[in-house]
């Protein structure tokens, strides 16, 4: 049995406890060419940055994939872009729960390591065509109800013996008109413990150096 | 001193991880069927990249 004794004196007992700092973004100021401050306008009270994304209150209900952005800009100053965990996401992905004692339980979106790299891919992508076409087009859409991803966890380093825990989810964000028994595709969100996590895992270490420090072909290598 | 030993059981038995069987545990380090698995979850997660950028 695990004791936790918060700050403010409130108990919480449980089977496990996990402390971690709040989900949110720095206390960052922005001001416009006049000065004005503009805060409000370039972040949300989170701090994260406001983007292509639907930001009314409505309730889980009438969660949508199209609330989620999809080129990551800012919609009012359309030099910015908030790319991976910087951008302010519309909701939480699964449904507020609370605790016995009125605990508000809401899970944050994963939004590190490959729907980071994806993000990142076509902000830079439509940056690049703007730059080099002069028009603004943004052909590249990565919306996190349309992105699948892969995480692997190593679970034991031995190349015979070794184990890693290989889960795959499609897509990120529940996408219930498409799914709606599951919100996800049952075939492609799967999780398995095993050896070939563990390959998979070594692999992808020495594909994403080779790929970062530009080795030859790095351009081939996915997100 | 009296050494006291602390006994930390779970306030309900849903709360205990599932331990794996034998079995499971054999399946998890057979090389014939992960080198299956590799494929199938390198197919997997490439079909995911693919259909995931537009």
């Amino acid at each position: 049995m695990a004791d936790i004794t918060w700050i403010s004196n409130e108990y919480e007992v449980g089977d496990f406890c996990m402390l971690i700092p709040g989900f949110a973004g720095q206390p960052i100021k922005a001001f416009d060419k006049n000065g004005e401050d503009i805060t409000s306008t370039v972040f949300a009270t989170n701090g994260f940055m406001k983007v292509d994304a639907d930001y009314n209150p409505k309730p889980f209900e009438e969660w949508s994939i199209k609330d989620w952005p999809q080129t990551y800009q800012n919609p009012t100053y359309g030099n910015m872009y908030a790319t991976g965990i910087a951008f302010a996401p519309p909701h939480s992905i699964s449904k507020p729960m609370k605790s016995a004692n009125g605990r508000a339980i809401s899970p944050a979106p994963p939004r590190t390591g490959m729907p980071s790299g994806v993000i990142g891919k076509i902000v830079a992508e439509n940056i690049a065509e703007r730059i080099k076409s002069g028009k603004f087009e943004r052909k590249h859409t990565a919306n996190m109800g349309r992105m699948g991803a892969a995480c692997i966890v190593s679970a034991g380093y031995n190349m015979t013996k070794g184990l890693g825990a290989t889960i795959t989810v499609s897509p990120v964000v529940p996408d219930w008109e498409k799914y709606p028994d599951w919100g996800r595709n049952i075939k492609s969100t799967v999780g398995e413990i095993g050896l070939a996590g563990h390959w998979i895992k070594l692999f992808l270490h020495y594909m994403f150096l080779h790929k970062a420090k530009g080795y030859p072909f790095w351009w081939l290598l996915p997100e | 001193m009296e050494k006291q030993n602390k006994v930390t059981t779970a306030y309900k038995d849903e709360f205990y991880p599932p331990i794996p069987t034998k079995a499971t545990k054999f399946w998890r380090t057979c090389l014939i069927f992960q080198i299956y698995s590799v494929l199938k979850f390198n197919l997997k997660i490439m079909l995911i990249v693919v259909k995931g950028h537009s």
